[in-house]
């Protein structure tokens, strides 16, 4: 019963941590990550901005939006 | 930031017709000091996020700024809306083949942890000298802004081999070297590397099968909880003025920020 239990809950958390993974067939927006990068492609190509800015850390712990 | 929000596939087409630039907030003063010209929160200090549509010249507004898209749009179909009808308007024409120049971080470090937070592997291109950067960049616009590979990775440059210290591997003087980087983008593996002289033709399969086997795992409560607990401590060029996240550090670690 209690392997059961386990066997469930391991199920479930991997479930849960599979909405977490990247699936590679997507499209992604291609960023620039820089400032001046950026400005000067807007100037060469005369196209609009989508700005952006956000920390890749949270709590001081690095690897997460 | 909202993970889900940038992948929705609508909106990734949508922003091509656009020049996407996504600033890491607090790891550049001068980006600090434009990055508060665009938007301030209530307390009148950058917060973590910043959001907002600019023209060309990269000072004028086209809408309202604010933290998300969602100050100037209804969710994310009213972004794609929004989007589409610039683009109409301005009768906006996709050129992302022809563009010049590699979407490039700033730096490795910062390079490597972005890496990590979009869950994707990181380029670096190893040049002897600036000369040679720029030689092997051109070689890799493709892979920038090609069909197949179009923003599956972050993009680094560097002529300095100290910069490459935390990643792992056979390091090569001159040419590509493509990174896996590790949880918390701190560290990182090197799964292939290419000469200057590279055939991109040959070499796109290999990068792709790459790429498409890359699966991280990440869970944010689990990864904070073990990110603190292994005394992860990223440390920001510029300190972070928001308030709201000073105050989740000084909780989570106990210090004053």
């Amino acid at each position: 019963m209690t392997r059961k239990l386990v066997c469930v809950i391991a199920l479930l958390a991997i479930a849960s941590m599979a909405n977490f993974v990247q699936s590679d067939d997507q499209e992604r927006v291609i960023w620039y990550g820089t400032l001046d990068g950026g400005l000067a492609e807007a100037k060469r190509s005369g196209r609009p901005i989508i700005l952006l800015s956000a920390a890749p850390h949270c709590q001081a712990v690095s690897g997460i939006w | 930031m909202d993970r889900s929000y940038w992948s929705n596939q609508e909106l990734v087409l949508a922003t091509r017709d656009f020049v996407c630039i996504r600033l890491a907030t607090y790891e550049d003063q001068k980006e600090v000091d434009f990055l508060k010209t665009i938007f301030r929160g209530r307390s009148g200090s950058l917060e973590n996020t910043v959001f907002a549509m600019l023209d060309s010249d990269g000072k004028t507004k086209l809408g309202r700024s604010g933290r998300s898209p969602d100050f100037a749009f209804r969710g994310v179909s009213g972004f794609v809306d929004g989007l589409k009808k610039m683009s109409a308007e301005r009768k906006l024409k996709s050129k992302r083949y022809s563009d010049t120049k590699l979407p490039l971080m700033k730096n490795v470090d910062l390079a490597l942890n972005v890496a990590s937070c979009d869950k994707i592997q990181l380029i670096i291109i190893v040049g002897e000298d600036d000369e040679k950067v720029e030689q092997i960049s051109k070689r890799a616009l493709k892979l920038a802004w090609g069909d197949k590979t179009a923003g599956q990775y972050v993009f680094a440059t560097t002529t300095d081999a100290k910069e490459l210290e935390t990643i792992s591997g056979q390091k090569i003087k001159n040419g590509i070297v493509v990174v896996e980087p590790g949880q918390f983008g701190m560290s990182g593996d090197i799964v292939a590397t290419f000469k200057p002289e590279f055939d991109l033709a040959k070499s796109l399969a290999k990068l792709v099968d790459l790429a498409k086997n890359y699966e991280v795992l990440k869970e944010y409560r689990s990864h904070i909880r073990m990110g603190i607990s292994l005394g992860i401590d990223w440390k920001t060029e510029t300190p972070v003025t928001d308030r709201e996240s000073n105050m989740a550090t000084e909780r989570s670690r106990g210090r004053k920020e």
